[in-house]
Protein backbone atom coordinates (compact mmCIF):
# COMPACT_ATOMS: atom_id res chain seq x y z
CA UNK A 1 0.00 0.00 0.00
CA UNK A 2 1.41 3.36 -1.02
CA UNK A 3 1.67 6.12 1.52
CA UNK A 4 -0.59 8.28 -0.68
CA UNK A 5 -3.28 5.63 -0.47
CA UNK A 6 -2.95 5.50 3.27
CA UNK A 7 -3.30 9.28 3.51
CA UNK A 8 -6.33 9.25 1.22
CA UNK A 9 -7.99 6.55 3.29
CA UNK A 10 -7.14 8.32 6.51
CA UNK A 11 -8.54 11.59 5.20
CA UNK A 12 -11.85 9.87 4.57
CA UNK A 13 -11.78 8.39 8.08
CA UNK A 14 -11.05 11.76 9.67
CA UNK A 15 -13.89 13.35 7.69
CA UNK A 16 -16.26 10.62 8.87
CA UNK A 17 -15.23 10.73 12.52
CA UNK A 18 -14.73 14.46 13.01
CA UNK A 19 -17.01 15.79 10.29
CA UNK A 20 -14.13 17.99 9.21
CA UNK A 21 -14.58 18.27 5.46
CA UNK A 22 -11.61 20.54 4.87
CA UNK A 23 -9.14 19.05 7.31
CA UNK A 24 -5.71 18.66 5.70
CA UNK A 25 -3.78 15.70 7.06
CA UNK A 26 -0.12 16.36 7.76
CA UNK A 27 2.33 14.00 9.46
CA UNK A 28 2.51 16.11 12.59
CA UNK A 29 -1.24 16.60 12.97
CA UNK A 30 -2.29 15.58 16.48
CA UNK A 31 -5.20 15.80 18.88
CA UNK A 32 -4.13 19.34 19.74
CA UNK A 33 -4.87 20.43 16.18
CA UNK A 34 -8.22 18.76 15.62
CA UNK A 35 -11.30 19.92 17.45
CA UNK A 36 -12.99 17.00 19.14
CA UNK A 37 -10.03 14.59 18.96
CA UNK A 38 -9.88 13.34 22.51
CA UNK A 39 -9.43 9.96 24.15
CA UNK A 40 -13.04 9.10 23.40
CA UNK A 41 -13.13 10.03 19.73
CA UNK A 42 -9.74 8.33 19.49
CA UNK A 43 -11.72 5.09 19.84
CA UNK A 44 -14.02 6.11 16.96
CA UNK A 45 -10.92 6.85 14.95
CA UNK A 46 -9.25 3.52 15.67
CA UNK A 47 -12.39 1.49 14.91
CA UNK A 48 -12.88 3.36 11.65
CA UNK A 49 -9.20 2.94 10.69
CA UNK A 50 -9.28 -0.78 11.46
CA UNK A 51 -12.39 -1.19 9.35
CA UNK A 52 -11.08 0.90 6.47
CA UNK A 53 -7.69 -0.78 6.29
CA UNK A 54 -8.75 -4.24 7.42
CA UNK A 55 -6.34 -4.48 10.31
CA UNK A 56 -6.36 -4.86 14.07
CA UNK A 57 -4.29 -2.74 16.43
CA UNK A 58 -3.07 -3.87 19.82
CA UNK A 59 -4.03 -1.90 22.94
CA UNK A 60 -0.51 -0.64 23.56
CA UNK A 61 -0.19 0.45 19.96
CA UNK A 62 -3.41 2.41 20.19
CA UNK A 63 -2.26 4.22 23.32
CA UNK A 64 0.91 5.31 21.55
CA UNK A 65 -0.78 6.84 18.53
CA UNK A 66 -0.34 10.57 18.91
CA UNK A 67 0.05 11.95 15.41
CA UNK A 68 -1.08 11.19 11.89
CA UNK A 69 2.45 10.03 11.18
CA UNK A 70 2.20 7.49 14.03
CA UNK A 71 -1.00 6.18 12.49
CA UNK A 72 0.45 5.99 9.00
CA UNK A 73 3.54 4.15 10.21
CA UNK A 74 1.44 1.67 12.15
CA UNK A 75 -0.75 1.01 9.13
CA UNK A 76 2.37 0.46 7.04
CA UNK A 77 3.75 -1.94 9.60
CA UNK A 78 0.47 -3.79 9.85
CA UNK A 79 0.17 -3.95 6.10
CA UNK A 80 3.64 -5.46 6.12
CA UNK A 81 4.80 -3.42 3.18
CA UNK A 82 7.57 -0.96 2.58
CA UNK A 83 6.67 2.58 1.70
CA UNK A 84 7.21 3.42 -1.92
CA UNK B 1 -21.52 18.57 65.06
CA UNK B 2 -22.00 20.22 68.45
CA UNK B 3 -18.35 19.70 69.27
CA UNK B 4 -17.32 21.66 66.22
CA UNK B 5 -19.78 24.47 66.72
CA UNK B 6 -19.21 24.84 70.45
CA UNK B 7 -15.47 25.12 70.14
CA UNK B 8 -15.82 27.58 67.31
CA UNK B 9 -13.44 25.51 65.25
CA UNK B 10 -13.69 26.15 61.54
CA UNK B 11 -15.06 23.28 59.55
CA UNK B 12 -12.84 21.25 57.25
CA UNK B 13 -13.31 22.08 53.59
CA UNK B 14 -14.17 19.58 50.89
CA UNK B 15 -13.99 20.71 47.28
CA UNK B 16 -15.35 18.65 44.40
CA UNK B 17 -13.88 19.50 41.02
CA UNK B 18 -15.43 18.34 37.78
CA UNK B 19 -18.59 18.67 35.75
CA UNK B 20 -22.20 17.69 36.37
CA UNK B 21 -21.14 14.23 37.57
CA UNK B 22 -19.15 15.83 40.40
CA UNK B 23 -22.13 18.03 41.20
CA UNK B 24 -24.21 14.84 41.56
CA UNK B 25 -21.52 13.23 43.72
CA UNK B 26 -21.59 16.24 46.03
CA UNK B 27 -25.38 15.99 46.23
CA UNK B 28 -24.92 12.46 47.52
CA UNK B 29 -22.34 13.56 50.09
CA UNK B 30 -24.57 16.40 51.25
CA UNK B 31 -27.27 13.82 51.98
CA UNK B 32 -25.23 12.46 54.90
CA UNK B 33 -26.43 13.44 58.38
CA UNK B 34 -25.39 16.99 59.27
CA UNK B 35 -22.98 16.94 56.37
CA UNK B 36 -22.82 20.68 55.93
CA UNK B 37 -22.69 21.35 59.66
CA UNK B 38 -19.55 19.28 59.79
CA UNK B 39 -17.90 20.13 56.50
CA UNK B 40 -17.84 23.08 54.12
CA UNK B 41 -18.65 21.57 50.75
CA UNK B 42 -17.87 23.45 47.55
CA UNK B 43 -18.25 22.61 43.89
CA UNK B 44 -15.58 23.70 41.43
CA UNK B 45 -17.21 23.41 38.02
CA UNK B 46 -14.59 22.77 35.39
CA UNK B 47 -16.20 25.19 32.93
CA UNK B 48 -17.46 27.82 35.34
CA UNK B 49 -16.10 31.30 35.60
CA UNK B 50 -18.69 32.48 38.09
CA UNK B 51 -20.19 31.25 41.33
CA UNK B 52 -19.28 27.59 40.86
CA UNK B 53 -15.62 28.42 41.18
CA UNK B 54 -14.23 28.45 44.73
CA UNK B 55 -12.27 31.48 45.80
CA UNK B 56 -8.56 31.28 46.69
CA UNK B 57 -9.62 31.76 50.30
CA UNK B 58 -11.65 28.54 50.16
CA UNK B 59 -9.01 26.60 48.24
CA UNK B 60 -6.31 27.62 50.72
CA UNK B 61 -8.34 25.86 53.44
CA UNK B 62 -9.17 22.78 51.37
CA UNK B 63 -8.80 19.58 53.37
CA UNK B 64 -9.93 17.14 50.71
CA UNK B 65 -10.19 17.64 46.98
CA UNK B 66 -12.36 15.15 45.12
CA UNK B 67 -11.37 15.55 41.52
CA UNK B 68 -12.56 14.08 38.27
CA UNK B 69 -9.48 12.98 36.36
CA UNK B 70 -9.90 13.92 32.72
CA UNK B 71 -7.08 12.35 30.72
CA UNK B 72 -7.59 14.85 27.89
CA UNK B 73 -7.13 17.66 30.41
CA UNK B 74 -3.89 16.61 32.08
CA UNK B 75 -5.75 14.08 34.25
CA UNK B 76 -7.36 16.92 36.16
CA UNK B 77 -10.30 19.27 36.13
CA UNK B 78 -9.19 21.91 38.62
CA UNK B 79 -7.56 24.81 36.84
CA UNK B 80 -3.85 25.13 37.42
CA UNK B 81 -4.42 28.74 38.46
CA UNK B 82 -6.74 27.45 41.18
CA UNK B 83 -4.63 24.44 42.14
CA UNK B 84 -1.78 26.65 43.31
CA UNK B 85 -3.89 27.76 46.26
CA UNK B 86 -4.31 24.25 47.69
CA UNK B 87 -2.38 23.58 50.89
CA UNK B 88 0.37 21.00 50.65
CA UNK B 89 -1.41 18.67 53.06
CA UNK B 90 -4.64 18.63 51.07
CA UNK B 91 -5.64 15.07 50.15
CA UNK B 92 -6.79 14.47 46.59
CA UNK B 93 -9.26 11.69 45.83
CA UNK B 94 -9.29 10.96 42.10
CA UNK B 95 -12.47 9.87 40.35
CA UNK B 96 -12.22 8.66 36.75
CA UNK B 97 -14.06 10.45 33.99
CA UNK B 98 -17.13 8.41 33.15
CA UNK B 99 -17.46 7.62 29.48
CA UNK B 100 -19.31 4.53 28.40
CA UNK B 101 -20.00 4.85 24.70
CA UNK B 102 -20.77 1.19 24.03
CA UNK B 103 -24.52 1.80 23.89
CA UNK B 104 -24.12 5.01 21.88
CA UNK B 105 -21.34 4.19 19.43
CA UNK B 106 -22.29 6.89 16.94
CA UNK B 107 -22.30 9.99 19.13
CA UNK B 108 -21.07 12.95 17.12
CA UNK B 109 -21.01 16.69 16.97
CA UNK B 110 -24.07 17.82 15.07
CA UNK B 111 -23.10 20.85 12.98
CA UNK B 112 -26.66 22.20 13.29
CA UNK B 113 -26.44 22.38 17.05
CA UNK B 114 -26.22 25.86 18.45
CA UNK B 115 -26.86 26.98 22.00
CA UNK B 116 -29.87 29.17 22.53
CA UNK B 117 -31.69 30.73 25.43
CA UNK B 118 -34.08 27.79 25.82
CA UNK B 119 -31.38 25.13 25.65
CA UNK B 120 -27.90 26.38 26.62
CA UNK B 121 -26.23 23.25 25.22
CA UNK B 122 -28.36 23.35 22.07
CA UNK B 123 -31.12 20.95 21.07
CA UNK B 124 -28.74 18.16 20.02
CA UNK B 125 -25.55 18.38 22.07
CA UNK B 126 -22.72 15.92 21.60
CA UNK B 127 -24.13 13.33 24.02
CA UNK B 128 -27.10 12.67 21.74
CA UNK B 129 -25.48 13.43 18.40
CA UNK B 130 -26.00 10.59 15.93
CA UNK B 131 -23.66 9.97 13.02
CA UNK B 132 -26.20 7.66 11.37
CA UNK B 133 -28.80 10.45 11.37
CA UNK B 134 -26.28 12.93 10.02
CA UNK B 135 -25.46 10.50 7.23
CA UNK B 136 -29.16 10.15 6.37
CA UNK B 137 -29.60 13.93 6.32
CA UNK B 138 -26.69 14.14 3.93
CA UNK B 139 -27.86 11.31 1.67
CA UNK B 140 -31.61 11.90 1.54
CA UNK B 141 -32.66 15.24 0.12
CA UNK B 142 -36.37 15.05 0.89
CA UNK B 143 -36.92 15.61 4.63
CA UNK B 144 -40.14 13.57 4.47
CA UNK B 145 -38.20 10.48 3.42
CA UNK B 146 -35.49 10.71 6.05
CA UNK B 147 -37.24 8.92 8.91
CA UNK B 148 -37.95 5.85 6.77
CA UNK B 149 -34.39 5.95 5.46
CA UNK B 150 -33.03 6.10 8.99
CA UNK B 151 -35.14 3.19 10.17
CA UNK B 152 -34.01 1.09 7.21
CA UNK B 153 -30.38 1.47 8.19
CA UNK B 154 -28.57 0.06 11.18
CA UNK B 155 -25.65 1.30 13.23
CA UNK B 156 -24.36 -2.27 13.02
CA UNK B 157 -23.64 -1.66 9.34
CA UNK B 158 -21.72 1.49 10.09
CA UNK B 159 -19.45 0.35 12.86
CA UNK B 160 -18.01 -2.83 14.37
CA UNK B 161 -19.81 -2.42 17.69
CA UNK B 162 -18.03 -5.34 19.36
CA UNK B 163 -14.64 -3.87 18.59
CA UNK B 164 -15.91 -0.48 19.67
CA UNK B 165 -17.05 -2.01 22.97
CA UNK B 166 -13.63 -3.64 23.48
CA UNK B 167 -11.85 -0.34 22.97
CA UNK B 168 -14.36 1.59 25.05
CA UNK B 169 -13.74 -0.72 27.97
CA UNK B 170 -9.98 -0.68 27.42
CA UNK B 171 -10.09 3.10 27.58
CA UNK B 172 -12.35 2.98 30.66
CA UNK B 173 -9.87 0.74 32.49
CA UNK B 174 -6.98 2.91 31.33
CA UNK B 175 -8.64 6.06 32.68
CA UNK B 176 -9.00 4.40 36.06
CA UNK B 177 -5.31 3.67 36.46
CA UNK B 178 -4.12 5.80 39.34
CA UNK B 179 -7.65 6.73 40.43
CA UNK B 180 -9.08 6.08 43.90
CA UNK B 181 -12.44 5.09 42.46
CA UNK B 182 -12.85 2.23 40.00
CA UNK B 183 -16.09 1.30 38.34
CA UNK B 184 -15.10 -0.06 34.92
CA UNK B 185 -15.25 -3.68 36.04
CA UNK B 186 -18.71 -3.11 37.51
CA UNK B 187 -19.87 -1.51 34.29
CA UNK B 188 -18.46 -4.32 32.19
CA UNK B 189 -20.09 -6.99 34.32
CA UNK B 190 -23.47 -5.35 34.72
CA UNK B 191 -24.37 -3.10 31.79
CA UNK B 192 -26.40 -5.87 30.15
CA UNK B 193 -28.34 -6.60 33.33
CA UNK B 194 -29.04 -3.12 34.66
CA UNK B 195 -29.15 0.40 33.35
CA UNK B 196 -26.00 2.18 34.48
CA UNK B 197 -25.98 5.22 32.19
CA UNK B 198 -28.62 7.68 30.93
CA UNK B 199 -26.18 9.05 28.36
CA UNK B 200 -22.63 7.98 27.65
CA UNK B 201 -21.41 10.38 30.34
CA UNK B 202 -24.33 10.58 32.77
CA UNK B 203 -24.54 7.67 35.22
CA UNK B 204 -27.69 6.33 36.78
CA UNK B 205 -28.06 6.47 40.59
CA UNK B 206 -26.79 2.87 40.87
CA UNK B 207 -23.41 3.85 39.49
CA UNK B 208 -23.34 7.10 41.43
CA UNK B 209 -23.93 5.11 44.60
CA UNK B 210 -21.00 2.83 43.81
CA UNK B 211 -18.78 5.87 43.28
CA UNK B 212 -19.96 7.49 46.51
CA UNK B 213 -19.28 4.35 48.53
CA UNK B 214 -15.74 4.20 47.18
CA UNK B 215 -15.09 7.88 47.78
CA UNK B 216 -16.33 7.54 51.32
CA UNK B 217 -14.11 4.50 51.78
CA UNK B 218 -11.12 6.82 51.50
CA UNK B 219 -10.05 7.55 55.10
CA UNK B 220 -9.50 11.23 54.39
CA UNK B 221 -13.15 11.56 53.41
CA UNK B 222 -14.62 9.34 56.10
CA UNK B 223 -12.69 11.24 58.77
CA UNK B 224 -14.46 14.47 57.82
CA UNK B 225 -17.84 13.13 58.89
CA UNK B 226 -19.35 11.29 61.83
CA UNK B 227 -20.86 8.46 59.82
CA UNK B 228 -19.10 5.13 59.42
CA UNK B 229 -18.45 3.86 55.90
CA UNK B 230 -20.95 1.05 56.54
CA UNK B 231 -23.72 3.44 57.58
CA UNK B 232 -22.80 5.77 54.75
CA UNK B 233 -23.20 2.97 52.21
CA UNK B 234 -26.76 2.42 53.45
CA UNK B 235 -27.48 6.14 53.36
CA UNK B 236 -26.12 6.43 49.83
CA UNK B 237 -28.41 3.54 48.93
CA UNK B 238 -31.40 5.53 50.16
CA UNK B 239 -30.22 8.66 48.43
CA UNK B 240 -29.78 6.79 45.17
CA UNK B 241 -33.26 5.31 45.44
CA UNK B 242 -34.81 8.75 45.78
CA UNK B 243 -32.76 10.98 43.52
CA UNK B 244 -33.76 11.95 40.00
CA UNK B 245 -30.35 13.36 39.12
CA UNK B 246 -29.70 13.03 35.36
CA UNK B 247 -33.09 11.38 34.80
CA UNK B 248 -34.27 14.33 32.73
CA UNK B 249 -31.69 13.87 29.99
CA UNK B 250 -31.68 10.43 28.41
CA UNK B 251 -29.95 9.48 25.20
CA UNK B 252 -32.15 6.98 23.34
CA UNK B 253 -30.59 3.62 22.60
CA UNK B 254 -30.94 2.20 19.11
CA UNK B 255 -32.96 -1.05 19.21
CA UNK B 256 -30.31 -2.84 17.14
CA UNK B 257 -27.66 -1.93 19.70
CA UNK B 258 -29.91 -3.12 22.55
CA UNK B 259 -30.55 -6.41 20.77
CA UNK B 260 -26.92 -6.88 19.84
CA UNK B 261 -25.73 -6.55 23.42
CA UNK B 262 -28.75 -8.35 24.88
CA UNK B 263 -29.76 -5.57 27.25
CA UNK B 264 -32.10 -7.29 29.70
CA UNK B 265 -33.53 -4.03 31.00
CA UNK B 266 -34.22 -2.50 27.62
CA UNK B 267 -37.83 -1.67 26.82
CA UNK B 268 -38.45 -1.04 23.10
CA UNK B 269 -41.53 1.00 24.02
CA UNK B 270 -39.67 3.18 26.51
CA UNK B 271 -39.93 6.94 26.27
CA UNK B 272 -36.84 9.03 26.79
CA UNK B 273 -36.82 12.38 28.55
CA UNK B 274 -35.13 15.20 26.74
CA UNK B 275 -35.51 18.95 27.18
CA UNK B 276 -38.68 18.50 29.18
CA UNK B 277 -40.44 16.13 26.77
CA UNK B 278 -40.74 12.38 26.41
CA UNK B 279 -39.96 10.64 23.13
CA UNK B 280 -40.25 7.08 21.92
CA UNK B 281 -37.23 5.99 19.90
CA UNK B 282 -38.98 6.66 16.59
CA UNK B 283 -40.32 10.03 17.77
CA UNK B 284 -36.82 10.87 18.89
CA UNK B 285 -35.38 10.07 15.48
CA UNK B 286 -38.06 12.21 13.82
CA UNK B 287 -37.20 15.07 16.17
CA UNK B 288 -33.52 14.60 15.53
CA UNK B 289 -33.83 14.56 11.77
CA UNK B 290 -36.04 17.64 11.69
CA UNK B 291 -34.17 19.40 14.47
CA UNK B 292 -37.53 20.64 15.69
CA UNK B 293 -38.91 19.54 19.06
CA UNK B 294 -42.23 17.72 18.83
CA UNK B 295 -44.67 20.09 20.49
CA UNK B 296 -47.11 17.21 20.90
CA UNK B 297 -44.70 14.94 22.75
CA UNK B 298 -45.72 14.33 26.37
CA UNK B 299 -44.14 16.63 28.90
CA UNK B 300 -41.61 14.90 31.15
CA UNK B 301 -42.45 14.88 34.85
Amino acid sequence: MHREEIYAGLAAVFREVFGAETLALTPGLSARDVEGWDSITHIDLVVAIERRFGLRMRSREIEQLATVDDIVRLIETKAGQQVT
Amino acid sequence: MLRVLELGVSRPVLVGSGDCVMDAILQGIRSLPAAEDLVEIHFAHVDATGPARPSPEILRRCTVLIEEAWPWNGNSTLRETDRVWLPTDCTTVLVPALHFNTLWPLVANDPRNTPDAGSPAGLIPYAVGDRLALQVIKDVADPKERLAAYLERSPLDLIDVDRFHQLTMHEFFRRERGCDVRVAAHVLENFRHRRLFFTHTNPTPELLRLILVQIYGHPAVEDLFETSCVEAAELFDRWAAGTDVFAGAEAPIHPDIARHFGLEWYDPAARYAWNGRLYSFEEWVAFYLSYAPDQHAPVAA
